[in-house]
């Protein structure tokens, strides 16, 4: 599975890919909204880790603007700052799963990769 | 007991006991003080005035009596002198009206001066006796009981004044039978400058007739004396007759005068005199003073009385009406006092809280990076054969990843502390979330036998509020309920509608309680009374967060060794709160 990586912070874009990598996934990480833009058009993705806080569009615009040009992507939301509200309006806008950092590799796994289920809000 | 006690607080002030349990709470002044000042200055003000007007109004009384007293006394003296001398002036013009008619000559016959005597005593009253005498003092005629013609009285004092003055009055000695006799002599001038004296002995009843029949009070008389003090007429209190009376002789004055003295026995008295000219006679009316006073001061006992009555009245009614205005100021006080220690407690929850939340924000991110980390650790020593035989060390790694777990859990506690967000409000049966939040409890009050009572009356109305924070607040509550409890304790939860627009709920438990030190403190965040084990603290705080998020407010009633009653109250219409007050904080 091809999966955009999307957190300000290098560190944890960096690493959460190569674990994914290690799992098996296809991981490409980024560290702000335009590349991420942009890269999802030239490129065909089927998933994205989306932190909410990006240095250069809100979190939340990029979620919408992914969706609208691909409403299949697996978006699942991974967060610091985000309150239930944010959450909740990720998921209605179409959002997979939210998740406070620091999250739990298996269950962003999970949520990438299964079909359907996991729309948890915060645990 | 009871009307006693609360009679007593008709008076006493609530704060007169309160005293230092204030403690360090900053009263607006010293309520003590204030009082005592307060009531002192009133009373004073209150009675002061009418008690010097009072005193000013004796006064003038007093003064005003007694110069009513004083001119009456003269008035009477005055006309009484007036009486005295126009009688006096009258037997002498009798006498002179002898001496114009008839001529010297024919009253040395014998039976003519009887004659005249008889006429003086049928016309007049009161003449005894008339004579003749030349003004060598010898009597050439008389009339009367006794047998004094020949007598000389050349030397006689009243023979040598009238034929110097021309009239002569004499004072009153005991004469016929013993009774007492006054002496009238008038000069009859002739033309050869020679003179003829006709002089008359009176009984003085008629003299005595005129004072007795003055208008006095009891106790007060008039009479005549001497210019020695002797009385010249009978007294009833000064003295004997012809004797010296009891009162001194008063001075010598032309107009009528009034004196204050005392008489023998110490009493006060008023004595009106005057010299009756041409007399040796001094008219003395003599009142006392008590007799005049004693109707006034009867009435002044009657307004004593009520003047008394009144400051006790004005006392009582001072000492209840401040002691109601103290209370209701101490009362307004401790309701700002306690309003200002609420705001404090919010905005240092609020404070705590944004540093919460802020602290939280900030460790998330390294958090986050050193679970990343140590995951990729765990990761790539899964992969390579030699790290993963290796237990030692995965449990190394494992460890830091449990403990990120758990920081992880920490600032989520403190980043749900910290919470803002608008509550959702959807009506709530409270019976239903009652049970719905003892539900998770069920299981461990059976087994640790704790008794638990729900009392949710019928007449509870549903209640518009946040469901989700109510269950947590109720769900705090319990567990503490249940932490604080040994087993085979007693959790009672009821709710009660608390005037139209509040219902309270109230969780009791029969726990270890709490002490008064840390009732104080019990909402505050980090405090626990639980030791390090029990949690970081928070709980009630939240609790109290939650509370105020919901509009409604918490308190706590505690006894050490008996249990814990947590009472919140919350509004029915939580929306109409909101809307009221404008958006959360």
């Amino acid at each position: 599975m091809k999966t955009l990586v999307v957190d300000d912070e290098k560190k944890i874009a960096d690493v959460l890919a190569q674990r994914l990598v290690l799992r098996g996934f296809d991981a490409t990480p980024v560290y702000d909204g335009g590349t991420a833009l942009s890269l999802l058009g030239k490129g065909s993705f089927d998933s994205m880790i989306l932190d909410l806080r990006l240095p250069d569009i809100d979190g939340i615009e990029v979620l919408r603007k992914t969706l609208e040009a691909f409403p299949h992507m697996r978006v699942v939301i991974l967060s610091g700052h985000a309150n239930d509200q944010d959450f909740k309006t990720c998921l209605e806008l179409g959002a997979i799963a939210c998740f406070h950092k620091p999250g739990k590799i298996s269950e962003l796994q999970a949520a990438l990769t299964q079909s359907s289920e996991n729309k948890n809000a915060s645990h | 007991m009871h009307p006693i006690k609360n009679f007593t607080t008709l008076f006493k002030p609530r704060f007169w006991h309160a005293g230092t349990s204030m403690g360090q709470a900053q009263t607006l002044f010293n309520y003590r003080r204030f009082f005592l000042g307060s009531v002192s200055i009133r009373a004073f003000v209150s009675i002061v005035p009418m008690a010097i007007l009072l005193m000013f109004t004796y006064m003038l009384q007093d003064t005003a009596i007694e110069n009513e007293n004083h001119l009456r006394t003269v008035r009477l003296t005055s006309n009484t002198r007036r009486t005295i001398t126009y009688f006096l002036q009258e037997r002498l013009d009798a006498l002179k009206f002898i001496v114009q008619q008839k001529d010297v000559e024919a009253l040395m016959a014998s039976d003519e001066l009887p004659q005249v005597l008889h006429n003086l005593k049928m016309g007049f009253g009161g003449f005894v006796d008339l004579g003749l005498i030349d003004d060598s003092g010898f009597q050439i005629s008389y009339s009367g009981p006794f047998s004094l013609k020949g007598k000389n009285y050349e030397d006689q004092e009243w023979f040598i004044r009238c034929a110097e003055e021309g009239t002569y009055v004499s004072d009153v000695f005991l004469g016929y039978r013993n009774l007492p006799h006054m002496i009238v002599a008038l000069r009859w001038p002739m033309e050869d400058s020679t003179f003829y004296i006709l002089r008359a002995t009176l009984d003085i009843q008629k003299l005595i007739q005129i004072l007795s029949s003055l208008d006095l009070a009891e106790k007060s008389e008039a009479f005549l004396c001497s210019r020695n003090g002797l009385l010249q007429t009978p007294s009833k209190y000064y003295g004997k007759m012809l004797e010296r009376m009891d009162l001194p002789v008063p001075e010598y004055s032309i107009h009528s005068q009034v004196v204050e003295a005392v008489d023998k026995t110490g009493n006060p008295i008023l004595i009106g005199y005057a010299y009756i000219e041409d007399s040796p006679f001094i008219l003395m009316v003599v009142k006392r003073s008590v007799e005049i006073m004693k109707g006034w001061h009867s009435i002044r006992q009657k307004i004593n009385w009520f003047f008394g009555m009144s400051v006790v009245t004005t006392l009582v009614v001072v000492l209840c009406i401040s002691t109601l205005m103290m209370n209701k100021i101490y009362d307004a006080d401790q309701t700002r006092l306690k309003a200002i220690e609420r705001l404090e407690t919010s905005s240092r929850l609020i404070s705590v809280g944004r540093l919460a939340a802020g602290v939280a924000h900030e460790i998330n991110n390294p958090l986050a990076v050193i679970g990343e980390n140590a995951g990729l650790i765990k990761d790539l020593f899964t992969l390579r054969k030699e790290y993963k035989q290796d237990k030692h060390l995965m449990e190394l790694v494992d460890a830091v990843l449990e403990s990120v777990e758990r920081s992880g859990q920490i600032t989520k506690e403190l980043l749900g502390f910290a919470r803002h967000f608008e509550p959702k409000i959807t009506p709530i049966q409270l019976s239903k979330t009652v049970s719905d939040v003892l539900s998770f409890h069920r299981k461990e009050a059976s087994y640790r036998n704790i008794d638990i009572h729900v009392d949710v009356p019928e007449d509870i109305p549903v209640i518009y509020s946040d469901h989700g924070r109510l269950q947590q607040i109720l769900l705090n509550l319990i567990n503490n309920a249940f932490q604080a409890m040994k087993n085979g304790g007693e959790l009672d939860i009821s709710v009660r509608k608390e005037g139209e627009k509040t219902v309270s709920i109230r969780v009791r438990d029969t726990g270890l309680g709490i002490s008064p030190e840390d009732e104080k403190r019990i909402f505050e965040p980090f405090f626990t009374t639980k030791g390090p084990e029990g949690g970081i603290g928070l709980g009630l705080s939240i609790t109290f967060g939650l509370v105020r998020k919901l509009k409604g407010d918490i308190s706590v009633q505690s006894k050490l060794g008996e249990g814990t009653t947590f009472v919140i109250n919350l509004p029915i219409d939580t929306q109409g709160e909101i809307r009221n007050e404008g958006p959360a904080r």
